[in-house]
């Protein structure tokens, strides 16, 4: 009997631990990823507010959403559709995560008691005169990458581009960041940097993560850099670039030619080739 | 994700590896004499010149350029932190890359306008250099349309080579880039795929100890001008049906 009782417990024991665990990974998967672009009851942000979303929408079209929203766009699925117009043509970015990480994160959904309704705009107000010229200009730095992030990670310039003469021309992997702060809020910008929910991001940062004074910094920039854009078009640098190659293996191929004066130009059998050609 | 990104990004590069170390190790102990470049610079010599330079040396800049940024990610980001470091750096890589292109299509031109070159070509070699021309064309692609390609290799491709070389496998952030990038990581797996079966063995061969090897004296026992000059003739060494 006592080792009845005994096992009873251990299984007891098991199964609840297995809950706990279930559950502390759907809110751990959902502060990594979920939390750049949703709340749960704290009202919408890039994306809808979550709370209840397991009663509102089928299991199965919220996995195919999750995992692949453009996918479901593609097959002309309306509420995506719908979405997708609501939120101002912005996809939510395809998430590599499995079936069972999925059913995780909406199980840590559906134990949240958030009313969507609750509030629409979390982010407070900030106006551009009350941003700091110290903070607009070390987030100008931490963009470019003059000042390096405490963690390492990369500097923004690699991947986006900012419509500004200040810096210099930013990369075109990623979207371009002029209009970012009225697109996606402060927060939402905030919480992206935080909890990058692209994956070429998301790796970049890993284990680098940005702190709360370097986000704050660029945030700050950003929004000054969308106050301020006189409308005027970026250059094309791809077009530069190309440019400045043209002339580089202009330089390069009159080295190589230099060095070809040296030498004999044919091969030591030329004559030999010549001849039987002659005959042939 | 997809299957087919699975299989290519996951999949692909282990068996490249495979092939590549059992093919190259076997092939040396098989055809050790047929290891090499197969040169033809006895068969044209000018042509090669304006191919070979620009396409080996470029090829050798771009080659350590992506094994820095695979090795020292952290110090490639440093030196562009300073964006005028990171402009000299993507310009240059850029002009190697046309460098690679330019010798390429002079190599390709060149096998086939002659004769003699067309005759030793064998349809592996048409195969690789059909696939060096795509994955050149689509790294200068990437580098002119999706810029500052050096600091987001860095970052985001990094991680993934070497989750692959430490068996954990992490494609995510591969599936979400452009297009022709990733024809162009899928061009490099091919690429180290097919070296035990082309010509590109003689990168395992290079002959680097010429450099510090001593000088060969070469001594001809006659005098060499005496035998070309028709009018002299044979008075140094006369034929013999013997």
């Amino acid at each position: 009997m006592k080792s009845l009782s005994f096992v009873a417990t251990m299984i007891v024991v098991a199964v609840s631990s297995t809950m706990v665990t279930a559950q502390d990974r759907g809110e751990s998967l959902f502060n990594q990823t979920c939390v750049a672009c949703h709340t749960v009851g704290a009202g919408r942000l890039i994306g809808p507010d979550l709370a209840g979303v397991h009663t509102r929408r089928d299991e199965s079209w919220l996995i195919d959403m999750i995992q692949s929203a453009q996918s479901l766009i593609d097959e002309g699925d309306t509420v995506a559709e719908a979405l997708l117009t609501e939120y101002d043509g912005f996809i939510m970015p395809d998430q590599p995560l499995s079936v069972d990480d999925i059913r995780a994160v909406l199980g840590y959904i559906a134990l949240q008691r958030g009313d969507a309704s609750a509030v629409d705009e979390p982010a407070v107000e900030v106006k551009l005169t009350d941003l700091l010229p110290d903070n607009i200009q070390l987030g100008q730095d931490l963009f470019v990458g003059r000042v390096r992030f405490q963690n390492g990670g990369s500097a923004c310039i690699a991947c986006h581009n900012l419509n500004t003469g200040d810096v210099m021309t930013g990369g075109s992997l990623a979207r371009d960041l002029t209009d970012s702060v009225p697109r996606l809020t402060r927060f939402g910008v905030d919480a992206m940097i935080a909890n990058p929910p692209f994956a070429p991001m998301r790796v970049a940062f890993e284990g680098k993560k940005v702190t709360e004074q370097e986000r704050a910094a660029i945030v700050d920039y950003l929004q000054f850099v969308d106050a301020n854009q006189d409308g005027t078009e970026a250059q094309n640098y791809g077009a530069v670039l190309l440019q400045y190659g043209l002339v580089g293996i202009a330089v390069l191929l009159g080295f190589f030619f230099l060095l070809g004066q040296r030498g004999s130009k044919e091969t030591v059998n030329h004559t030999i080739y010549k001849r039987q050609i002659k005959t042939a | 994700m997809q299957a087919l990104e699975t299989f290519l990004f996951i999949v692909l590069p282990y068996i490249a590896m495979v092939v590549f170390f059992v093919g190259t190790i076997y092939r040396y102990r098989v055809t050790k004499f047929k290891y090499s470049t197969l040169s033809s610079g006895f068969l044209e010599k000018r042509t090669l010149f304006w191919g070979s330079m620009p396409f080996h040396w470029g090829l050798l800049f771009l080659f350590f350029g992506h094994l820095a940024a695979f090795l020292i990610p952290s110090g490639v980001l440093a030196w562009n932190s300073e964006p005028v470091r990171l402009l000299v750096l993507e310009v240059t890589a850029l002009v190697f890359g046309l460098s690679v292109l330019w010798g390429l299509v002079m190599l390709i031109v060149r096998r086939f306008a002659s004769s003699r070159i067309r005759s030793v070509t064998s349809p592996m070699d048409i195969v690789i250099i059909s696939l060096l021309l795509a994955q050149t064309i689509l790294g200068l692609w990437s580098a002119v349309n999706f810029r500052w390609g050096s600091s987001w290799f860095a970052a985001s491709i990094t991680p993934y080579l070497r989750s692959i070389l430490i068996l954990q496998p992490e494609p995510g952030a591969i599936v979400a880039l452009p297009l022709s990038m990733k024809l162009h990581i899928v061009g490099a797996y091919l690429i180290v795929l097919l070296i035990p079966f082309t010509r590109l063995v003689h990168l395992l061969v290079v002959p680097v100890h010429y450099l510090w090897r001593p000088y060969q004296r070469v001594i001809w026992n006659w005098k060499k001008e005496a035998i070309r000059d028709p009018k002299t003739g044979w008075t140094v060494t006369r034929p013999k049906n013997t």
